[in-house]
């Protein structure tokens, strides 16, 4: 095999254990309704850092999925990170930018600020805060629409256990609501 | 109300904070709490109070749903760190085993010299790949080297040629870019790298590095 020929070998090899991986990771992302966009950034970020790794013979053969993981596992964290920095800074040029322009124009309504504003959204969010914590998370995770499968694994908790705290979570959450005035509906309630 | 309007309205909580911070909120845990989050490493407390940040900030969950795609895809691929598993048990046996060790060979071995102390040696696990033997000097240069499994850190060292530390680092990769080694005269070196993570031994033999007058 010629040395430009090996190179194209290699180049094949990595990118295919590169899609193989992302495939997967693509997979179960539908399960979460995964942002696609973070995850196109962290596989770019693997194929450069497996790219700048290849060099011997010995990278083909341990260029496997369990290889590609662990890759991915550290590329995601300096891709969030990178994130978090650009976002700081974007935030820092829009702060700038805001500042000036209050100055200069009286402010316009705000969507977001406006249902934030909202005297029920506020007494949800406070309904919320006051669930005991043990129970808070899952309910939380339950209104952001995980699974109880998916609470249970992420907390290594039992079917039983999970179904336990959500549904005593939820009960505080109704209690709480209806202190503060909001009836409800047990129709379309959850166990 | 009904759950659907709740979820509805809690969604709208969600959106809300992330545009109101400006994409974030100071109090965001690290990539690498919500990593073990996912992972299920820490206290249960510790978690459960990360989970409650992450399920009420839409950017958090965001990183945390990416973060959680990657390590169950590697999880079904027979690849990932299985969550849940008592993590400190074989490290804190280990490490039992290594202090035992140590005090043994403090008093029935003869003491080297430091500048005998071995640095490498028949156990070398960690397989070398870049830079090659003979770089130019003037700019940073990128040390690469292979996984070891269940290593989650990495210690590089390049050493002088009497054996003095002219560079060192520490990186959660197994690759970094030393900006440093731009200063580095031109003259002979040598490095090497070790797996720092708890209960993992694993180390490379020192590979030699010529930094060449450009």
């Amino acid at each position: 095999m010629t040395l430009p020929e090996a190179e194209q070998h290699l180049s094949l090899a990595l990118e295919a254990a590169v899609a193989r991986f992302g495939s997967m990771v693509r997979q179960v992302g539908r399960r979460y309704r995964l942002d696609e966009s973070g995850l196109d950034e962290v596989m770019q970020e693997v194929r450069i850092r497996l790219w700048r790794a290849r060099g011997t013979s010995e990278q083909v053969g341990e260029t496997n999925t369990s290889y590609v993981y662990r890759t991915a596992s550290s590329a995601a964290l300096d891709v969030l990170r990178r994130r978090r920095a650009r976002q700081a800074d974007r935030h820092d040029a829009i702060d700038d930018r805001a500042t000036v322009t209050t100055m200069l124009t009286s402010q316009e309504p705000d969507p977001h600020a406006t249902l934030e504003g909202s005297e029920l959204a506020h007494r949800v969010a406070r309904a919320i805060d006051e669930i005991p914590a043990t129970r808070r998370a899952p309910v939380r995770m339950h209104l952001a629409g995980y699974p109880r499968e998916e609470i249970a694994s992420l907390m290594g908790w039992t079917e039983a256990k999970t179904r336990n705290l959500l549904y005593r979570g939820l009960a505080d959450l109704r209690e709480r609501l209806s202190a503060e005035g909001i009836g409800w509906e047990m129709a379309g309630e959850t166990n | 109300m009904n759950e659907d309007r709740l979820r509805e309205i809690y969604a709208g909580l969600m959106t809300s904070r992330g545009a109101k911070s400006g994409g974030r909120i100071a109090v965001c845990p690290a990539p690498e709490t919500l990593l073990a989050l996912v992972r299920r490493e820490g206290s249960e407390e510790e978690r459960l109070a990360t989970l409650d940040h992450v399920m009420s900030c839409l950017d958090c969950r965001k990183e945390f749903d990416l973060l959680r795609s990657i390590e169950v895809a590697g999880a079904e691929a027979g690849a990932g760190a299985r969550p849940g598993r008592r993590k400190w048990a074989l490290p804190v046996a280990l490490a039992a085993s290594a202090l035992l060790a140590v005090v043994i060979g403090r008093f029935a071995l003869p003491t080297a010299p430091e500048s005998e102390v071995l640095r490498s040696g028949p156990d070398a696990g960690v397989t070398l790949v870049a830079p090659p033997r003979e770089v130019a000097t003037g700019a940073p240069i990128v040390f690469a080297w292979h996984p070891i499994t269940g290593a989650t850190r990495y210690r590089l060292e390049v050493l002088t040629d009497d054996g003095t530390v002219a560079l060192e680092a520490e990186t959660a990769d197994t690759s970094i870019t030393l900006q440093g080694a731009a200063d580095l005269a031109a003259g002979d070196y040598q490095w090497w790298v070790a797996a720092t993570s708890a209960g993992i031994s694993a180390r490379s033999t020192l590979r030699p590095l010529r930094l060449t007058s450009q």
